[in-house]
């Protein structure tokens, strides 16, 4: 079985170690934690994901700009799933689980239900 | 002495309730800024407003995630910031401010001169919440 690699950018130690923990633990990934937003494209060229797991609010910046130094690089198709505490699951789930078309995850984070995500998202690229 | 502290402590509470919130309960409503529906005889409802807060939540996401940032949607993450000050979410608090300081840095003078604002309330957000919820009884 193919092992994907999973890049989390998010300035919250705690989480990142968690979701790496929860993601590597079923053998199927391989995970690089990032908590400074502004070393994520450095990070991202020596890593080379196969998707992103990318926060919203972060300080120095924010998810959309990391992601906007991605798509300016080399990453115009990396896949990306947003993470945010700043809508309820039930919000969320009101919209089907994305914005605009981007998936988006509410923190806290149920481990089995991004898995699903980070695969479908990834059956979908 | 207390007696007529006591007294006017009594008649502003009144003269808040009943004249500011009843006569210009629209006014008060724009302190808190567009987010927060507030009209007289209806009152603030704490869980009307925390699904209002999902709500406009969204544009303000769709913005960051386009990284198309302009100065109307700071002014809805002001709003959001209060409007979770009011429901005493501390953290959501401090999320919004973070984002608001991030962004106003890259705005005109107008709204780097906010810079110190954004920074006030990630330095002491519990004063900032304790400030929003004493004017949030005056709307209840």
């Amino acid at each position: 079985m193919e092992v994907r690699r999973v890049l989390i950018v998010d300035d919250e130690a705690a989480f990142t170690s968690l979701v790496k923990l929860n993601l590597e633990k079923t053998g199927r990934f391989t995970v690089c934690e990032v908590n400074n937003p502004t070393k994520a494209l450095v990070a991202a060229r020596e890593f080379k994901p196969d998707i992103t797991l990318l926060d919203v609010i972060m300080p120095g910046q924010d998810g959309g700009q990391v992601l906007a130094e991605l798509r300016a690089a080399e990453f115009v198709d990396l896949p990306v799933i947003f993470l945010t505490a700043t809508l309820t699951q039930r919000g969320l789930h009101e919209r089907d689980d994305q914005i605009d078309g981007v998936p988006f995850i509410a923190k806290p984070v149920e481990p089995k239900k991004l898995i699903n995500r980070i695969n479908e998202v990834l059956a979908n690229s | 002495m207390q007696i007529r502290n006591d007294l006017i402590h009594r008649e502003i509470t009144d003269a808040v309730t009943n004249g500011l919130r009843i006569r210009y309960g629209e006014v008060l409503g724009a302190l808190y800024g567009e987010i927060v529906s507030y009209y007289p005889g209806r009152f603030l409802e704490i869980e009307q407003l925390r699904r209002d807060l999902d709500v406009e939540a969204v544009p303000v996401l769709h913005a960051i995630l386009h990284n198309k940032i302009e100065p109307p949607v700071l002014h809805a993450i002001r709003s959001l910031m209060i409007g979770c000050a009011i429901t005493g979410d501390q953290a959501a608090v401090l999320r919004w401010a973070t984002e608001g300081l991030n962004r106003s840095r890259q705005f005109g003078d107008e709204w780097k001169k906010t810079v110190p604002q954004w920074e006030a309330v990630l330095n002491d957000p519990n004063q900032f919440i304790l400030y929003a919820r004493q004017i949030k009884l005056f709307l209840t």
